[in-house]
């Protein structure tokens, strides 16, 4: 009761449009959740690798162009490949476009043939505002001591269309060969592009 | 199921066949000439698209050379949505691709103002149920045999909650008698008025605006041409072209201020620095009616450095920031230590010298009336002081734009400065003598004199100000950008300064003690400081033609002529004390000496403030237009602005602009010299300086030549306020 009451209070409190800005070069915001198995997933286990976040929905042509191209699978197999930890999040909620139970999830991620290292449900869309999430596929590298390098898009070519897959740069994998390289990412932030985040 | 989607492919098809059939039956009877009356209306139910396109053409030959406007209608379906060509959190903006024959080309698209399209906590840019979207077509000089046919593909995302991508494909078809094109024929009216939506193109508005970033907020100031109780009629919404400028969901706020607008919203955290378009379409809604006006804006991006940048960009301005406790004290400091060397003014310092010549011959006689005079003349000044600085923060409030020094752009003011120093001077030259208390110069001994030492201060106040206006008119009119308290303090202080030395005499009499013995040497002195005096004279009698012209100097030389020749005819009638004569001739006196001062300040009104430009040396004439033009070449730029009465700014021209060696950088590497001439108010000037936070000149900006590669130009760089030619020479090296 209390609680709920200092919860009210604070929303009164707070200014209508209170939103922590994701900075690049600071500390990526911390998460758990459980992926579509059951396991136990948390952002600062993973301190000392590379982490790709990606967000998705699978009835966005934005995200179907990048699966069916398996655009998206190569560059998570390169990512995976190199150590990096690929981390894939569904923000849609319950009823909304791309909400995919585990079951359902698991069905997808084998047809597709998913490289990413586990896929989350975030119905509740905690995570893609921690993160501000803005599109399917919006992109977000963190580095080994877990700051946020890149966010955007995955590349240069904001299209539905497939034939715009090649020739795209990857920004994600630019930004990993950087960090690889020990060089600074650049760029470290793009406008993403696609489908909105089905909050 | 393939079945019926064939079926309503063709149902779809034919409504659309029907449709502009009918729409060019129509045109040819003249009869529909308007928008509202090509109302199409699809069928929606049976539509498998969720998007039609129509194109409109008023022609159905092409003429070589001549471009052809073409407006792209887009059909939407209720409650989904297209983009804008900057489609904000989420969305693509429609592609439109033509195979055109060689020597064709196409326009960019020019879009109608977008709406917001709220999606969950997203916001995006778009456009429901329709839009026109306006596109030229730029055959070759010579046009190919026969009939012309353009392919074009549109690939259009639209989105409800989910979102479809959508292909349409069609042909435009000139010049033939036998083809039936997709294109629909309509009046010119037609193609006018759809272009009327567009937004007022940058180039035809010339509202100028600034992006800067204070506190997380991006800070949009656009001067408009509409005076501030128009705009009140109105709600704002600013539709930025590039990504990362703002949090697009976060709420406005919007102020206005005369003819400005101020537009704050969450910056996002992308680096202000990055954002290559700092265009966007500004949206005026009138309240009442909901008609919407729209403004493309290419606003310049005002660099706000950190605080690190500036301790290492030696260029940088010291800056005083009152914002916190230890700025206000220092600049309190700097306006204490400012009105201490006001004292060692040509202006200033006769008036005070005598005064504390005079404080010598009290303090044999009371230590305490010596203090009395010291604290009457401090509270003279300080008082006259706050009396001005109340003056100016009113007025600003009152939404004129002034700054420190406005006075001086008085031409009255600056005549009626000139007589008072002349008296001064005619009075120490003992042509006159006014008697002590009146002026607080001469030997006030009584009590009384205390009055005097007060009128001493103001008078110190009055003559102080042509002093005060060229040497710390920047450091006055930036206390005066602060909240008022911060104003007056720093005025105050300012004035405590001027009052300090005399202050301090009379409160220790060992200092009194240590001045010199009064004696005949001291009307020696006095009738030495008028000359100061006269070069003050001389001084304003030269920024009053350069704020008229030259030729206007006559008026105040005789208004000068008369006002001696009734103090010498006033100072003949003590001799005939008492007489019928004598009350004559102060009468006459009288009557001259303001009959001329009158009269000249009558004269000099009558002929006007004009300024012809003496000013300009081998720069361009400074206007906002001017500058935005020049923006737009490939030339750096330098604005300088200056005025008559400015000393820093005449001392800065001559030591470090108007020098063969700068004068070879800015021919060498074609940088246009603009220059803005603030000696009379000037509402552009005014503006222009408020937008780099100043309030009085000089100021000197540079802006580099735009980036070969991105056709960008660097931030605008501020020069320091006092220059140097090797600062200059600096600063207009070509980057490399």
């Amino acid at each position: 009761m209390i609680k709920q009451s200092l919860f009210a209070l604070a929303l009164l409190v707070s200014p209508i449009y209170a939103h922590a800005a994701l900075e690049i070069g600071k500390p990526a915001p911390d998460f758990a959740a459980k992926d579509i198995y059951g396991k136990d997933v948390k952002l600062s286990d993973y301190k000392g690798k590379n982490v790709v976040l990606e967000w998705t929905n699978n009835h966005c042509p934005y995200v179907i162009k990048h699966y069916d191209s398996k655009n998206m699978q190569n560059t998570q197999k390169i990512a995976t490949d190199e150590g990096a930890v690929w981390l894939t999040i569904a923000s849609s909620a319950q009823g909304k476009q791309g909400f995919m139970t585990p079951e359902e999830a698991q069905e997808y991620v084998t047809k597709v043939g998913s490289n990413a290292t586990a896929r989350i449900i975030d119905a509740s869309g905690e995570i893609g505002t921690l993160y501000d999430a803005k599109t399917t596929p919006h992109m977000f590298v963190i580095n080994e001591s877990g700051d946020v390098v890149y966010a955007g898009a995955i590349d240069d070519n904001p299209s539905p269309l497939p034939e715009t897959i090649e020739g795209a740069h990857n920004y994600v994998l630019a930004a990993l060969d950087s960090l690889e390289a020990g060089e600074a990412v650049e760029p470290s932030q793009t406008a993403p592009y696609g489908c909105s985040v089905k909050y | 199921m393939a079945m019926m989607n064939n079926i309503k492919l063709l149902l779809g098809l034919t409504v659309l066949l029907f449709l502009s059939f009918y729409a060019r039956a129509e045109d040819l009877e003249g009869k529909r000439s308007t928008l509202s009356e090509y109302e199409n209306s699809i069928n929606w139910e049976n539509a498998e698209q969720n998007v039609f396109i129509n194109i409109y053409v008023a022609t159905e030959n092409l003429e070589a050379g001549k471009p052809v406007p073409l407006i792209i209608e887009q059909l939407i379906r209720p409650h989904w949505h297209t983009y804008w060509k900057n489609s904000g959190d989420s969305g693509e903006p429609m592609h439109v691709n033509w195979q055109l024959p060689e020597g064709f080309t196409a326009s960019e698209l020019s879009w109608p103002p977008p709406y917001n399209q709220p999606v969950g906590p997203l916001l995006n840019f778009g456009y429901s149920d329709k839009a026109y979207i306006y596109q030229e077509i730029q055959p070759p000089s010579e046009l190919p045999q026969g009939a012309i046919h353009l392919p074009v593909k549109f690939d259009i995302l639209v989105c409800e909650d989910i979102c479809i991508p959508e292909s349409i494909e069609k042909t435009v078809v000139f010049n033939s008698k036998t083809e039936k094109p997709d294109q629909i024929l309509v009046p010119v009216s037609f193609i006018r008025e759809a272009k009327s939506y567009l937004p007022t193109p940058a180039a035809a508005n010339k509202w100028p605006s600034t992006i800067q970033e204070q506190n997380g907020m991006m800070v949009l100031t656009i001067t408009t041409d509409i005076n501030e109780e128009n705009l009140k009629l109105n709600d704002f919404v600013y539709f930025p072209y590039s990504y990362g400028l703002v949090e697009y969901p976060a709420p406005p706020e919007v102020t206005t201020k005369d003819n400005q607008i101020i537009y704050k919203q969450q910056r996002a955290s992308y680096p202000l620095e990055n954002i290559k378009n700092s265009g966007g379409v500004l949206v005026l809604t009138n309240k009442s009616s909901g008609e919407r006006y729209p403004y493309e804006l290419f606003s310049e991006i005002i660099k706000t450095n950190t605080a690190a940048e500036k301790k290492n960009n030696a260029l940088s301005q010291p800056e005083i920031e009152p914002k916190t406790v230890s700025g206000l004290i220092k600049a309190l400091l700097f306006a204490l230590l400012g009105g201490l060397i006001l004292n060692l003014m040509p202006c200033v310092l006769p008036v005070l010298s005598i005064k504390v010549l005079s404080l010598s011959k009290i303090s044999e006689k009371s230590r305490s009336e010596a203090r009395k005079h010291g604290l009457a003349y401090t509270a003279g000044i300080i008082l006259s002081f706050l009396t001005i600085a109340s003056l100016l923060i009113i007025l600003k409030a009152g939404g004129s734009e002034i700054g420190w020094g406005f006075h001086l752009q008085n031409p009255v003011f600056i005549l009626l400065l000139t007589y008072l120093f002349f008296l001064i001077g005619l009075n120490l030259s003992g042509y006159f003598d006014v008697g002590s208390h009146m002026m607080g110069i001469g030997q006030g001994q009584k009590m009384e004199g205390i009055q005097g030492s007060f009128m001493a201060g103001i008078l110190a106040m009055i003559v102080a100000t042509p002093c005060t206006a060229p040497f710390m008119a920047t450091a006055l009119g930036y206390a005066l950008v602060q909240p008022a308290y911060v104003a007056l303090s720093v005025f105050a202080a300012l004035g405590l300064g001027l009052a300090l030395p005399y202050l301090v005499i009379s409160f220790i009499p060992a200092l009194q003690h240590a001045m010199p013995r009064p004696g005949a040497w001291m009307v020696t002195f006095k009738e030495f400081l008028a000359f100061p005096m006269y070069g003050a004279v001389i001084w304003l009698l030269w920024i009053l033609s350069e704020s008229t012209n030259i030729n206007t100097i006559s008026i105040p030389l005789i208004g000068l002529l008369g006002v001696a020749f009734a103090i010498w005819l006033g100072r003949h009638s003590q001799k005939n004390n008492g007489s019928h004569t004598n009350i004559f001739i102060v009468i006459l006196a009288l009557f001259i000496a303001i009959g001329s001062v009158f009269s000249s300040i009558y004269a000099l009104q009558a002929a006007g403030f004009k300024n012809d430009g003496p000013m300009l040396k081998f720069g361009q004439e400074f206007s906002p237009r001017k500058l935005e033009e020049s923006l737009k070449t490939d030339h750096p730029v330098f604005v300088e602005m200056t005025a008559a009465w400015c000393v820093t700014c005449k001392i800065n021209n001559y030591s470090s602009i108007n020098i063969p060696q700068t004068k070879k950088m800015i021919e060498d590497n074609g940088i246009i010299y603009l220059i803005g001439d603030w000696t009379n108010y000037d509402a552009d000037i005014t503006a222009y300086l408020n937008k780099f936070g100043r309030n009085g000149v000089p100021i000197y900006i540079y802006y580099g030549a735009p980036d070969a590669e991105t056709g960008k130009r660097p931030s605008p760089q501020i020069l320091p306020q006092i220059l140097l030619p090797s600062i200059i020479a600096e600063v207009f090296k070509p980057k490399a």
